[in-house]
């Protein structure tokens, strides 16, 4: 219920009737403090016209428009600590030369300053390739964590019925998936072998290999029921662009955010001028959600001595947990949960 | 194979590898000596095991039967050198297979679906098409992947020197440098995790660990594996692996079969784990 509150207001009320500002209108890189020690996090804020007024979204999720007068903006969001304490900061900026930035308050304290920059629209036709060097370790991301989503009512339905005490696969040290993992806080190297990239996660130890050879996707590619799905890559100028599909039906996120075996997932991975790469991320999964998820993530280039640790994960806590609390009939009953 | 191919590899002067071939010209095999010419210091590519489930005694590895592909499984023939505290947690274990086979209750950390580790990793236990392992080849690494529970191991080849154990944590894996003999690859490996068992018939082995394996490429089409178990905790000298045996697989490229996780089975071991009152300590 805690969960279901906030979504019903902000479904109907990322729009207030206060006159439309083409100014703000479009697709924002976000960048902001949150407090709570969480280091800056980068996200994508989206600012459509609806009516006679926009509706904004951050990550694809909508927030509460609070006021928009000339150049001036201020709306609020919810979003999840890492220990999924839910939190509602205000945001209230100012729109100079382009480039919106202003301050982050949650309950009255100030939590830091925030900004956001146009991102720039894919460019179309697709440009020759001109591919750059990839290969590295790169440091975690600092994301978000928006709390909720517009979703549809299969959506509900499905996060309702997960417990993430007994459902989450990393209790189980099970792989998280692609989406998840893509977006915690641990390191990934990238590596080149050809015709193929790999990303080397620390986290669960994974790996995901994505195809830059052309092919296809295999005939029956959505039903193939993949951690890490099946990634086809293409280079788009400078820009790495990724599908990928065969995903297995999962939650995304530790609060379990549903997606469906059906969703894709497109990426654009590029450098920035001081070598930080940035991952463009789009779920599109309309079994669950009215709208794509779109995520935006910059991880910092390690230094060339830095290795990929190995993530050690003992799955013996858990079980034991369960069965002093007496819920291994209730684990075992709920195994359609751990396909 | 044809009598050519066996006369060819018998004079090729590899005492290995004969008796490998003189194996292979008594049963038919997949594993045939190939002339194309390759690169012997490069180990890249998808190898699927040929050789049976054997353990890490001198036993010579069996091939899989060709027709019907079926694993001949005989497990270990002969009894490792056993330190007593070694054959003591050898008989605690409860493995499924192997001389201290148990019906029921059996412990196999793969039951409960944890990593393998190495160097059960490289017998690739699981069942075929899932018995193969990647190798990637960078400037300053050698890499493999595995399709149990998709889990990958580098091998540092840039000169690095093998860490001081007092400086290593347990880890699956381990921390692993690798260095060229000729154009024989020798990884050396410390820093266990010591939860892991050798293989499936339970053998034990402790955080003192030192694993050696040595791999070369006899052609185009096979590679070849030895392992040096030392571990004074559980063994009282240094335990052999049998040879094994990989053939290159040229058209496994498919992400859709790589993916490996442990699902299901759990459920069945943890039943069996905790329905008979035994308990997670």
């Amino acid at each position: 219920m805690r969960k279901l509150i906030p979504v019903l207001c902000l479904v109907f009320s990322p729009m207030t009737s206060i006159g439309q500002d083409s100014e703000f209108v479009g697709e924002w890189l976000l960048w902001l403090e949150q407090g709570n020690a969480r280091r800056p996090a980068y996200g994508t804020l989206s600012i459509e016209p609806s009516g006679d007024s926009v509706g904004i979204y951050i990550d694809g999720g909508p927030v509460n428009l609070l006021s928009l007068e000339g150049d001036r903006i201020r709306f609020d969001f919810d979003w999840t600590d890492v220990g999924d304490r839910e939190h509602v900061s205000i945001l209230e900026g100012v729109l100079d030369d382009g480039v919106l930035t202003g301050t982050v308050t949650e309950a009255g304290e100030a939590r830091g300053a925030w900004r956001a920059t146009p991102r720039a629209a894919p460019e179309s036709p697709a440009p020759a390739p001109d591919p750059v060097d990839l290969t590295g370790i790169w440091g975690g991301p600092a994301i978000i964590s928006k709390f909720s989503f517009d979703q549809t009512e299969a959506g509900r339905a499905a996060q309702a019925a997960y417990d993430l005490t007994i459902d989450d696969p990393i209790l189980r040290c099970v792989s998280d998936g692609l989406i998840r993992m893509s977006h915690g806080p641990f390191v990934i190297e990238v590596v080149e072998d050809r015709g193929r990239i790999f990303v080397l996660h620390e986290d669960l130890h994974e790996v995901r290999r994505i195809y830059m050879d052309g092919r296809p996707f295999p005939d029956g590619i959505d039903d193939a029921q993949l951690s890490m799905g099946y990634s086809l890559g293409r280079w788009d100028g400078s820009t790495l662009v990724i599908e990928t599909r065969g995903l297995k039906k999962a939650v995304w996120d530790a609060a379990g955010m549903p997606f469906n075996a059906g969703a894709v997932v497109t990426e654009r991975w590029y450098l920035d001028d001081d070598e930080n790469l940035h991952i463009e991320f789009s779920l599109s999964d309309p079994v669950n959600y009215n709208r794509p998820i779109l995520m935006h993530q910059v991880r910092p280039r390690l230094p060339d001595d830095s290795e990929v640790g190995e993530y050690s994960c003992d799955p013996h806590a858990f079980y034991r947990g369960l069965q002093l609390d007496g819920r291994l009939e209730e684990y075992w009953g709920r195994s359609v949960n751990r396909l | 194979m044809t009598s050519t191919d066996c006369a060819r590899s018998k004079n090729s002067g590899l005492a290995r590898f004969i008796a490998v071939a003189m194996f292979a010209c008594a049963t038919p095999l997949s594993a045939q000596q190939n002339d194309e010419a390759f690169d012997p210091r490069d180990f890249s590519g998808n190898w699927d095991r040929e050789t049976a489930i054997v353990t890490y005694s001198n036993v010579p590895g069996s091939f899989r039967d060709p027709v019907n592909r079926q694993m001949p499984d005989q497990g270990p023939t002969a009894e490792p050198p056993f330190t007593e505290e070694g054959r003591r947690q050898y008989l605690d274990n409860r493995p499924g297979y192997g001389a201290n086979r148990r019906e029921f209750e059996r412990n196999d950390p793969i039951g409960r679906c944890e990593p393998a580790g190495i160097p059960r990793n490289l017998t690739v236990e699981i069942i075929e098409p899932h018995d193969t392992f990647e190798i990637v080849q960078t400037d300053d690494r050698v890499l493999q992947f595995f399709e149990y529970r998709h889990d990958w191991r580098e091998i540092w080849m840039d000169g690095r020197e093998l860490p001081a154990f007092e400086d290593t944590w347990p880890t699956w894996n381990g921390f692993s440098v690798g260095r060229f003999e000729g154009d024989t690859l020798v990884v050396e490996t410390i820093g266990f995790d010591a939860r892991t068992w050798l293989d499936k018939y339970g053998h034990p082995h402790s955080e003192e660990m030192r694993l050696e394996e040595r791999y070369r490429r006899l052609d185009a089409d096979t590679l070849e594996l030895t392992m040096t178990i030392r571990d004074p905790v559980m063994y009282s000298e240094p335990w052999n692996s049998d040879t094994k045996i990989y053939s290159l697989n040229r058209d496994r490229h498919h992400e859709w079969d790589e993916q490996i996780y442990c699902v299901p089975a759990e459920e069945f071991s943890l039943q069996e784990l905790f329905g008979t009152g035994n308990t997670i300590d």
